[in-house]
């Protein structure tokens, strides 16, 4: 014991010089002890109390208290255990080999049924018809759409567009002049339209 | 219908678990039942509770080693779920069991007892689980030390400390009550 503790010790020791504690007790602690201790000997202790139940049950409980309706439930336990082991063999195969996605759960009926544009599932999954539909369907909407807000809203996202399609033209009739077929057989509109569509195809692979 | 326990036990030993089980229900199902209800009050509490424990006595069956007497077994199974199902509550209900199993005590259709019977049992629901648990066992069911020493895993000297802990509160109560 070091120094600094004794006389921390020293600091608690009572005219006696027993007490090295600096702990205190309830009052009286040591005068119950005994008879504590006593009743720890006792097999029981009476509260003097009455032991009886005051609770009581519904009639026929303990009737209806049977073992059957547990035996049945441990089959249907062991049922359980086994559905929800193949279903965590299920979720960990899926984890591993692929992700979940619902549309690839419908069946061919689902399918055919369903006219498969709006939402394709992949890029690989559209061939040079469905993907002309697509753009028909939806890429040329969504231009008008972006047109006539941009009208309505008086922004320039219009004449924007307009002044990138006009480089394009020139490139374009530029490639063109070097066939005189073509040059005499393009108008301005037919220039537009068609820059319109190779836009609009090119953008869609992009976002695809 | 009282059956002997080495009836049962023999009934285990040759694998005739199914019938060994309807003896267990039929033997033990009372004082099991009493057990649970003195522990969580409410006679529906006490029900699911005891639903649990033959449940899991009936699942757990071949597990039974034979170590410990089967009522112990028993007994130890009802005590874990019935404490088990408090804590689960008072998580639930972020209250304690008791005080709405004092109101329960008080009110409900289930207790029979006269106004020193509902303040003893006041009393008791303001020990601890375990503690409950010791003092159901040794008051109300007169088990010896040793046999609750087996039912609750604890030792002898322990469980002697606790139910004089669980006698000075309940007197304590009963005092200022």
């Amino acid at each position: 014991m070091n120094e600094h503790n004794e006389h921390i010790d020293d600091s608690f020791l009572n005219k006696d010089g027993l007490n090295k504690t600096p702990f205190s007790t309830p009052d009286g602690y040591f005068e119950g002890l005994e008879e504590r201790l006593n009743l720890l000997k006792e097999s029981s202790d009476d509260l003097g109390l009455p032991k009886n139940t005051p609770f009581s049950v519904p009639e026929g409980y303990f009737k209806q208290l049977n073992a059957d309706q547990f035996k049945t439930d441990k089959s249907s336990g062991t049922n359980w255990y086994f559905t929800m082991s193949v279903a965590a063999i299920f979720l960990v195969c899926l984890a591993i080999f692929g992700t979940f996605d619902p549309q690839e759960t419908e069946s061919p009926h689902q399918t055919a049924s369903y006219d498969g544009f709006d939402e394709p599932q992949s890029e690989w999954d559209l061939d040079e018809s469905n993907l002309l539909a697509y753009i028909e369907d939806n890429y040329v909407n969504e231009l008008q759409d972006e047109e006539l807000s941009a009208l309505l809203e008086g922004t320039d996202v219009l004449q924007d567009m307009e002044e990138e399609q006009t480089s394009e033209v020139v490139v374009t009739v530029e490639e063109a002049a070097n066939n005189d077929d073509i040059i005499t057989n393009i108008d301005e509109e037919d220039i537009e339209s068609y820059l319109e569509e190779e836009y609009s195809v090119d953008e869609l692979i992009d976002e695809l | 219908m009282s059956v002997d326990e080495t009836e049962i036990l023999s009934l285990l030993k040759s694998g005739s678990n199914d019938r060994a089980f309807t003896l267990i229900v039929e033997q033990f199902k009372e004082p099991l039942y009493w057990h649970t209800r003195r522990m969580v009050i409410s006679h529906a509490d006490a029900d699911d509770v005891i639903q649990n424990t033959f449940l899991k006595v009936w699942k757990n069956l071949d597990k039974f080693s034979g170590d410990s007497k089967l009522y112990t077994w028993l007994y130890r199974i009802a005590t874990n779920e019935s404490i088990n199902f408090i804590n689960k509550r008072n998580r639930n209900l972020n209250e304690s069991l008791s005080n709405e199993a004092i109101q329960v005590a008080g009110n409900s259709g289930g207790f029979d007892g006269d106004e020193i019977q509902l303040k003893l049992q006041r009393a008791i629901l303001t020990l601890p689980d375990k503690q409950r648990a010791v003092f159901n066992l040794k008051y109300f069911e007169d088990k010896k030390y040793d046999e609750i020493s087996e039912i609750l895993d604890t030792s002898v000297g322990a469980l002697k400390a606790s139910y004089h802990h669980a006698v000075k509160k309940i007197k304590e109560y009963l005092e200022n009550n």
